[in-house]
């Protein structure tokens, strides 16, 4: 019994952070691409003004 | 300066989470009637709380963004709730790896389960909403008005569930009773104010986002005027 | 107040008339009702009391996917031609757009749901006749407050990209108090156990009371901003 006990404490805290470690990952992706959309879009503006 | 704050908060979530790890894992025993499993309470319930003391702060911004029309109300709003859910998330997934072994079922439709995962599904209507409007003080108010419809659902829920499933399986709530030994209390507290630093740092980075959102409308509305 | 109220009439007025001219919703939610209510059958294949148990909740669904129809063009069916617009433009104030726009809905949902009885008595070998005013009254309350959500969020909705489909996702979950308090009401006046039924009636109640005056209240930044 307290050998599942452990397992499942273990899948507990891995599932946890898994969870998170993801959420992170989403939002480093979501950064990377809103910062190139709007340098993107900061290099088109210059191009217009000039 | 919100990048400093960002690192410090998540360097000072990390340092103490791992002292709190040391406490949970090598200190203390485990539960008396439940063994190594009884520890899953460390993150399952200050997961909950970080998860409620988020949509407590969206509610208040979006009441707040109603008011002022200011739009940082509007971006605190929706990266608290997108933080909250989630830990919601992280609530749920360990509740159900532990009723697999002490209940010996993944799920069970009682009363906190069922209120947390209404919450879960409530304010991922509100997430789901927001890419679909395009324009921008609409997309705030509408999703302002949906936070707060939301969070005056919450306690209908609690109240209509209570009342159709009266016996709970669901351990009695530590908060109410109190009854874990005082040793445990430490690890709790400080589970909670490791969660609820690291999702301050996720919501200030969520932050910068939407402000690096709007700063980018803003020039799509300057090149359409070109 | 007054004028507001005479002018939610009026707007109620106004919708009723252009469905009843084309019975469009009507006739879907309908139609959409007895084929839910058919599937039923083949989904349960239960005795006639296990039915009873389980004859309250069946209602209810039956109920919210057809007003999930009724609801969906509320505000949707003044965007063609800028009505809305107009709508909002003209003198009345905001709140009694709108409560004249859920009283349509109100009494449309109603009509369905009167029409379904029966034919969900009749379907599923039910006694109902013997429970029908205790029934109406909560069909009644509940209504309301699938309504006054519902047509909330129908205008909230009205500049979603794919409304239809954003709509239920939004407005079920929020219903789930409501529901669960209607459909345990119903089961137990079908079954004839109406005993204590003053506890779930009591959050339907609060349901309405509640996002009645958080509607009308916030009404205004949804339409106005």
């Amino acid at each position: 019994m307290d050998a599942i006990n452990q397992t499942f404490l273990f899948y507990g805290y891995t599932a946890a952070w898994i969870i998170v470690l993801g959420f992170v990952l989403i939002l480093v992706r979501r950064g990377q691409r809103i910062d190139r959309e709007l340098s993107r879009l900061k290099s088109l503006v210059e191009d217009k003004e000039k | 300066m919100r990048d400093k704050a960002i690192y410090i908060l998540g360097i000072l979530g990390t340092l103490l989470m791992i002292w709190n790890l040391h406490t949970i894992f090598v200190v203390l025993p485990g539960e008396a009637a439940q063994g190594q499993i009884g520890k899953m309470l460390f993150i399952h319930v200050p997961a909950a709380i970080t998860a409620y003391s988020y949509y407590a702060v969206a509610v208040v911004c979006s009441i707040a963004f109603l008011v002022t029309k200011n739009f940082k109300y509007d971006s605190v709003a929706v990266s608290s709730i997108e933080v909250a859910q989630v830990f919601t998330l992280v609530n749920l997934v360990t509740g159900s790896l532990w009723g697999h072994v002490i209940w010996g079922i993944w799920w069970t439709w009682d009363l906190r389960l069922t209120s947390q995962f209404m919450c879960f599904m409530l304010y991922l209507g509100y997430l789901l909403m927001r890419p679909a409007i395009a324009e921008a003080t609409q997309r705030a108010t509408m999703s302002a008005i949906l936070a707060i419809f939301a969070a005056a659902d919450i306690p209908l829920v609690v109240m209509a569930i209570r009342l159709h499933n009266v016996r709970t399986q669901h351990p009695a709530p530590v908060l109410e009773t109190g009854g874990v030994d005082a040793t445990w209390w430490p690890p709790l507290a400080t589970g909670y104010f490791v969660l609820m630093l690291i999702a301050a740092a996720l919501v200030l980075v969520r932050l910068r986002q939407e402000t690096v959102r709007r700063e980018i409308d803003s020039l799509r509305r300057e090149l359409h005027a070109m | 107040m007054k004028q507001g109220l005479l002018a939610a009439l009026f707007i109620a007025r106004k919708d009723l008339r252009t469905e009843f001219r084309t019975k469009e919703a009507l006739n879907a939610s309908v139609s959409f009702a007895l084929v839910v209510l058919m599937l039923f059958s083949f989904a349960f294949d239960l005795g006639r009391e296990e039915f009873y148990d389980i004859s309250g909740g069946l209602l209810w669904l039956v109920y919210v996917f057809a007003g999930a129809l009724i609801v969906n063009r509320s505000f949707i069916r003044e965007v063609p031609n800028d009505c809305l617009d107009v709508l909002i433009a003209s003198p009345m104030p905001p709140w009694a757009l709108f409560l004249g726009k859920t009283i349509a809905s109100f009494v449309l949902l109603l009509i369905v749901e009167l029409i379904s009885l029966p034919v969900y008595g009749l379907f599923n070998n039910l006694q109902w006749v013997h429970a029908f005013w205790p029934l109406f009254g909560v069909m009644t309350l509940a209504t309301w407050g699938i309504t006054i959500t519902g047509v909330a969020f129908s205008a909230v909705t009205v500049n979603v990209r794919l409304r239809e489909l954003m709509l239920p996702v939004l407005h079920y979950p929020l219903l789930i108090p409501l529901l669960v308090g209607a459909m345990q009401v119903s089961t137990a006046l079908i079954k004839g156990e109406a005993s204590d039924i003053m506890q779930e009636l009591r959050i339907v109640i609060a349901f309405d009371l509640i996002f009645t005056s958080l509607a009308l209240y916030l009404i205004e930044f949804i339409l106005v901003g």
